[in-house]
């Protein structure tokens, strides 16, 4: 018995090692054909990644330089922002999203303070701090009804930890607007003044361009642009940073 | 069925018969007058007869006669009633809208009506209809309001369920448009008056060639005398707009949830009658919601393609009348590579929404960005207004001289052909870049993830680096999506939850101390029947009596809320809550329990378990007294 769960655990460890090894090997080739001007070749190896699973931010991140070098500005936005979903704080990411939308003529505002504060990190990550904070508070407060001396420090705790919560809730109630972000992925996209294909344009959208999603109805989407721009655009002309599949319950 | 008979508009019926019988009654001059508004109109478009009779109200229905060309389309009957120094005069006017199929000059002729008997005529009335549709699309624009007030007049839809609350009336300036042309529109919606209305929703355009700019959530609201009904009339200042070319109808309708009295309000009784007046109708009413739709008539619109002939390569679509002002550059020296905003403003009438930037005329020498767009609208349709475009410029060379001119062209609607208009060039002075500026864009190098030098976003000119080393995935899932997630924040909850009850138990039972007593004495009585209950197949006398005692004790001290512990069977027969049976029971077990202690008298299994029921007899015997 004991032989056989040893040997199950070998074969379980030698099958991830294995599948490691097959996307470090995977990984590297895309980065040998980035290096030798193989955009294309690149794009191939870094996708094959991201369609094995959970990618990691580095393929996402190689993947958005493959294709803005293969001239996709709209991806490369797209992987840009997909990586920095992962890891809002690293620079590289941030400074290559900045490059490629300026190429691309588009000059986005700073944001404010607090915009700056809740992409400090992930919608992950402040949620488990709300819920950190949340443990912290109930056990506040069940310390309190138990406790019958030294109330007044325990109010003063119970307090400060409710507005730490009152301020995380908000913050991930902001932050879960991106949900509804997407990029224009394809050139030559315009907005719509109907969600049917002969209306007319209104105004042009270049690619890369990131929009808020406010109505999805089925082949169309009403977005927004950052300068307040609204109009509907086709269902391919768009893609959500964080992808549709992973949000259905 | 039995007819009913309302005793209220009975007698109001008998005193207005009594009051006109009483009444020395002289008619007015009886006479048939017709009026033609307006008397000259454009082929397409509409005038309304009014045929007024004057001096009774009692006249049959007109009979127009037929005229090649025209059209003659009822739109409603008023009649009026009133008294003037003893004399009663009445009339009716009838209203029909004219439509012309052809042009030329027409004679409306004489009209017939009988009125009390007697044949009356109108006399005729001359019409000219003009042919060049082409003028059509710029006919005056006070013409046609008048003929769409007729087109959908409220008050005359009576065959529409929703004509009885209102209608809509759409007033456009003009009925030729062309495709993509913005058309300030007033959209009339009439209520009746003193209706209770539930709730109102937005009204639509019925035809799919037509969009329409978003309403304002608050109306104009007014009130306005029609046919002689008093109505609130809802006002929004809009604008429309043709999709797609050719002869289209356009209307409008809107929900409406009206308060009515529900039907089937009583059942049969001898009072029917009487209680079924509406002057109770207004105390007893149940009302229930009733959802009709308004709609105003539909009339035929001409839209037509903007011309191919003349169309300049830079037209993006905007009809109107604009003006171009001129532009204002942010910085008139610059190096090369350095960018230039320049900002530029239309102003003006006109469907700015595809009012696309001014463009460089030569821009060779210029990398260009997309502008960014700020429309000011100064009306409520946005017909009219400033559009401000903000677009960044590089000269890419030290030779640039200046800013070449912006131009603009659109469509005018009134002059029917397409405008250009320039700026003037804006003198720029370019240096040549330095060497970091002009630095060539290199190949990318593959750097390592930990970069050492990271350049400002407005530093970089390449790409940073692919990076090497392969991390952990990282899941796009959502914690708050996961079940573990809801579980970690419940499980404090519920926590505090059950402390906190707990507490509010004990502040409860704090401020109740028979409620805290009886508790107790519940507790320390299931205790000592548990003593009591092992005893017995241990044959434990002492033990037994012992806990029937205290059990006992615990329970007459609850009842006559005194400490347990000092009770004694002299207390206990001094009660007068107690009945003498339970009193022999209570003394019999006592004193056996003494006899057990001081003598050590002893029973065997059966014998404590015979005294089982009467312990436990004793007690409910006390919980029911």
């Amino acid at each position: 018995m004991k032989r056989c769960v040893r040997c199950l655990l070998m074969a379980g460890f030698f099958a991830t090692r294995l599948g490691a090894s097959q996307d470090e090997d995977l990984f590297s080739r895309g980065n040998a054909a980035f290096s030798s001007g193989k955009y294309l070749e690149a794009v191939q190896a870094f996708q094959s990644l991201t369609q094995q699973g959970d990618p990691s931010p580095e393929v996402l991140f190689n993947l958005g330089n493959s294709e803005f070098r293969a001239g996709d500005t709209g991806h490369a936005v797209l992987y840009y922002e997909r990586a920095l979903w992962m890891v809002p704080q690293d620079p590289d990411i941030r400074a290559n999203l900045k490059f490629v939308q300026r190429a691309a003529g588009i000059f986005e505002t700073e944001g404010s303070w607090w915009k700056k504060l809740v992409d400090a990190w992930t919608l992950n990550q402040w949620s488990m701090l709300a819920l950190a904070v949340w443990i912290v508070l109930c056990s506040l407060v069940a310390w309190r009804l138990v406790r019958r001396n030294r109330r007044s420090r325990l109010n003063a705790a119970v307090g400060c930890a409710a507005i730490a919560l009152a301020l995380f809730v908000t913050v991930v109630y902001l932050k879960s607007a991106d949900l509804d972000a997407a990029v224009v992925v394809v050139p030559d996209a315009s907005l719509k003044v109907a969600p049917i294909e002969n209306s007319p344009s209104l105004h042009p959208i270049p690619a890369g361009t990131r929009v808020d999603i406010k109505k999805d109805r089925g082949e169309f989407v009403y977005v927004e642009t950052l300068d307040e721009k609204r109009g509907w655009m086709k269902v391919g002309q768009v893609d959500w940073i964080v992808p549709r599949s992973r949000l259905r319950p | 069925m039995k007819k009913r008979i309302h005793p209220t508009p009975c007698l109001l019926l008998c005193l207005l018969g009594l009051a006109f019988g009483g009444m020395a009654c002289r008619a007015a001059e009886k006479r048939v007058s017709a009026s033609l508004e307006p008397s000259t109109l454009y082929l397409g478009q509409a005038a309304l007869l009014s045929l007024v009779v004057e001096g009774s109200a009692n006249a049959s229905a007109p009979v127009i006669p037929p005229v090649d060309g025209l059209e003659f389309r009822s739109v409603g009957q008023s009649t009026q009633l009133q008294f003037s120094n003893g004399v009663m005069s009445g009339g009716i006017t009838y209203l029909y809208q004219v439509i012309a199929s052809r042009t030329g000059d027409f004679s409306i002729p004489e009209i017939a009506v009988q009125v009390d008997g007697t044949n009356l005529k109108s006399i005729p009335i001359p019409l000219k209809v003009l042919g060049s549709p082409g003028k059509n699309a710029s006919a005056p624009a006070a013409t046609t309001p008048s003929v769409n007030a007729a087109a959908s007049q409220p008050a005359s839809q009576a065959s529409d369920p929703g004509s009885q609350v209102g209608g809509i009336q759409l007033i456009l300036p003009k009925r030729d448009f062309y495709v993509g042309e913005l058309i300030p529109t007033d959209m009339k919606v009439y209520l009746r008056e003193g209706l209770e209305i539930a709730r109102v929703s937005l009204p639509v355009l019925s035809g799919d060639a037509f969009t329409m700019s978003k309403l304002g959530e608050h109306p104009e609201r007014s009130q306005e005398v029609v046919n002689g009904r008093q109505w609130t009339v809802l006002t929004w200042h809009t604008a429309v707009s043709a999709v797609k070319a050719g002869e289209h109808s356009l209307g409008a309708k809107m929900g409406c949830t009206l308060l009515v009295v529900a039907a089937g309000r009583r059942s049969a009784s001898p009072f029917d009658d009487f209680f079924n007046d509406p002057f109770f109708d207004n105390f007893f009413q149940r009302k229930e919601e009733k959802d009709v739709t308004l709609s105003s008539r539909e009339f035929q619109v001409r839209v037509v393609p903007l011309p191919e002939e003349g169309r300049p390569s830079d037209f993006s679509g905007a009809i109107g009348e604009f003006q171009l002002n001129p532009p204002f550059v942010s910085a008139k020296e610059v190096m090369a590579g350095d960018p230039v905003t320049v900002k530029s403003t239309i102003l003006g009438t006109g469907n700015f929404d595809r009012a696309e930037s001014p463009q460089l005329t030569e821009k060779s020498h210029f990398r260009v960005y997309p502008p960014n767009a700020k429309f000011e609208p100064t009306d409520e349709a946005s017909f009219a207004g400033q559009k401000s475009f903000e677009q960044i410029l590089i000269p890419q060379s030290a030779d640039i001289q200046e800013i070449p001119p912006l131009s603009f062209s659109y469509f005018d609607p009134e002059q029917r052909k397409y405008v250009t208009l320039s700026t003037d060039p804006v003198p720029l002075h370019v240096e040549p870049a330095k060497q970091d500026h002009a630095a060539p864009v290199i190949p990318l190098p593959v750097a390592s993830n930990a970069a050492p030098h990271r350049p400002k976003p407005s530093e970089q000119t390449d790409l940073v680096g692919n990076k090497l080393e392969l991390s952990r995935s990282r899941s796009f899932d959502l914690v708050v999506r996961n079940p573990l997630f809801w579980t970690g924040a419940a499980l404090p909850f519920l926590m505090v939850l059950g402390l906190a009850g707990k507490t509010y138990r004990g502040w409860l039972l704090g401020r109740n101390p028979a409620l805290t007593r009886r508790l107790s004495a519940h507790r320390e009585i299931r205790k000592f029947l548990a003593v009591m209950e092992k005893s017995v197949p241990a044959e434990n006398t002492a033990q037994f009596f012992e806990a029937a005692r205290e059990a006992l004790k615990q329970k007459l001290g609850d009842r006559f809320a005194c400490d347990p512990a000092s009770l004694t069977l002299a207390q206990i027969e001094v009660r007068p809550e107690l009945a003498p049976e339970q009193k022999q029971q209570i003394r019999s077990l006592l004193e056996t329990a003494d006899a057990v202690l001081y003598s050590g008298q002893q029973f065997n299994a059966d014998s404590l378990a015979a005294w089982k029921p009467i312990v436990y007899g004793i007690l409910k015997e006390l919980d029911r007294t």
